[in-house]
């Protein structure tokens, strides 16, 4: 069966996602009987469109050059597209405006407003206007999913279901793989924040701007995402009180170590509370992660801790969080039976 | 703080099969007391005292009974001790020029007593950190403690790091 499918954005994410696609087109057609048709892409300028499905395999190719293909329809938006072209399922990829949430968070309404399900990794929206998008997404018959946007291909938001005979009580994690890095780094070689975070920019692991990061604030974002989705509660970014970790000096975290703990970015959802702050967690714990893994401990009821770490970024494993809700969608819609 | 009272053989290295399963096992030792004068059948009564980390309580307790079992060693009680409430910060600013004995009488206030302080700092001028091994009082909670530390470092913009 053929599943139409509207990309927006052709970021890391994006290309990654089509990539993906691409290798396993044999696979989805063996295993499911499904082909994930893209019949659009979409970009600030414009989009590309063909309503039998674009040569993914052209646009991986080309790169960059998208632009010259002959189905680029210059301005092109996605308001548009959808009166033009069939879509059950559009995907939101495009970068997390913290403030406004946009243009990913009028992308996904729009999509909802039409009867066509919604999946994103842009997490903005979802933090944001988390109510909102899920009384719409129910108001419409849609399905909405967005396991991308907390910890990337970590099930973070998957777990829900697997745990559906628990409660879930707290969440305690690491969420932000830039601080973290920059935590581990100091640890492990005595060094000064500074130092740390130039290295982890030169990796490529945090941002010329790396505010948002290292002062907990996109931590923040997937700490509300988290603590409504697994723990039923209705909070803000406004509601989680954050503390970032460029006040940590080498010389904090050598007292830490004295007493046998280390210092991590955690975020904690307990008691109605949500917090980003810096913690003492004892050497041996599990939540002792280093480098720029993420990592969720959830306190359950009846299966008591319970531990997922993994990677928490990256373009690949972001899409392959993406193509699990695919997968989730259209196993639902009947499109793999 | 732990407790537990069991039998051992009074033959060599049967303190050590006891010691072995409760360090293996993430506890701390405090204390050991042999009663050689309650020996009977070449049994020994010990009582060992430990203390073992909140977060794995539960799980190193279950190794620790059955490592033992398996050791032959007979668990005759288990006791759990009311535990003094000690927490360690940390605090990272102008911990000194924001006057820390002030901070250390503003907390002196409410029963909380600092035990040991302990200073990090390159130069006079630069920001230090501090760490404190607090104890509390058995009727507040761990969070009204924090609660307490909180206004005082926001007051003193104080950056407060705790467990």
């Amino acid at each position: 069966m053929n599943v139409n499918i509207c990309l927006i954005g052709k970021g890391i994410v994006g290309t990654s996602l089509i990539q993906i696609l691409l290798k396993k087109k044999e696979f989805f057609e063996r295993k499911f009987n499904i082909n994930f048709v893209v019949n659009s892409i979409i970009e600030i300028d414009g989009a590309l469109i063909n309503s039998q499905g674009i040569d993914l395999k052209e646009v991986i190719d080309i790169k960059e050059n998208f632009r010259r293909l002959p189905y680029w329809e210059k301005d092109a938006k996605f308001e548009d597209i959808t009166s033009k072209l069939n879509i059950a399922i559009c995907i939101e990829t495009t970068p997390t405006n913290p403030k406004t949430g946009e243009p990913g968070l009028s992308h996904i309404i729009h999509a909802l407003d039409n009867k066509i399900d919604a999946v994103s990794s842009n997490k903005g929206p979802l933090y944001l206007e988390y109510e909102k998008l899920r009384n719409l997404a129910k108001l419409n018959n849609c399905y909405l999913k967005y396991e991308a946007t907390v910890a990337s291909c970590v099930p973070t938001l998957g777990i829900k279901e697997a745990l559906i005979a628990n409660e879930i009580i707290s969440i305690k994690a690491i969420l932000n793989g830039t601080s973290n890095f920059i935590l581990s780094r100091m640890t492990a070689e005595g060094i000064n924040f500074d130092l740390a975070l130039k290295e982890a920019q030169e990796l490529g692991y945090a941002e010329s701007d790396p505010t948002l990061d290292v002062e907990g604030y996109d931590a923040a974002g997937k700490l509300v995402i988290l603590a409504n989705e697994l723990l039923g509660w209705s909070k803000k970014i406004t509601d989680v009180q954050v503390e970032g970790i460029s006040k940590v000096s080498s010389h904090t975290i050598e007292l830490a170590n004295s007493d046998g703990y280390v210092i991590k970015h955690l975020a904690i959802a307990e008691n109605n509370k949500l917090i980003v702050t810096p913690r003492l967690i004892e050497k041996h714990s599990p939540l002792n992660i280093s480098g720029n893994l993420n990592a969720m401990e959830l306190q359950t009821n009846y299966a008591g801790p319970i531990l997922l770490i993994g990677r928490g970024a990256g373009g690949l494993e972001a899409a392959s969080a993406i193509l699990n809700d695919l997968i989730y969608i259209s196993k639902r819609r009947g499109y793999i039976t | 703080m732990i407790n537990l009272e069991v039998k051992i053989p009074d033959t060599p290295g049967s303190l050590i099969e006891l010691i072995k399963p409760i360090s293996n096992n993430g506890g701390n030792v405090y204390g050991i007391l042999h009663f050689h004068d309650r020996k009977t059948n070449n049994m020994i009564p010990v009582n060992i005292s430990f203390e073992l980390s909140e977060s794995i309580q539960e799980v190193s307790l279950k190794k620790i009974k059955s490592e033992l079992k398996e050791r032959n060693i007979q668990i005759e009680n288990i006791a759990y001790g009311i535990e003094k409430k000690l927490i360690t910060v940390l605090l990272t600013g102008h911990v000194f020029d924001t006057d820390v004995m002030d901070t250390i009488k503003k907390l002196a206030s409410k029963n909380i007593s600092v035990l040991e302080l302990q200073a990090k700092f390159t130069e006079l001028e630069e920001v230090s950190n501090v760490k404190l091994k607090i104890e509390f009082p058995e009727e507040m909670s761990k969070n009204e403690l924090i609660a307490t530390l909180r206004e005082i470092c926001d007051k003193k913009n104080l950056l407060l790091i705790t467990s």
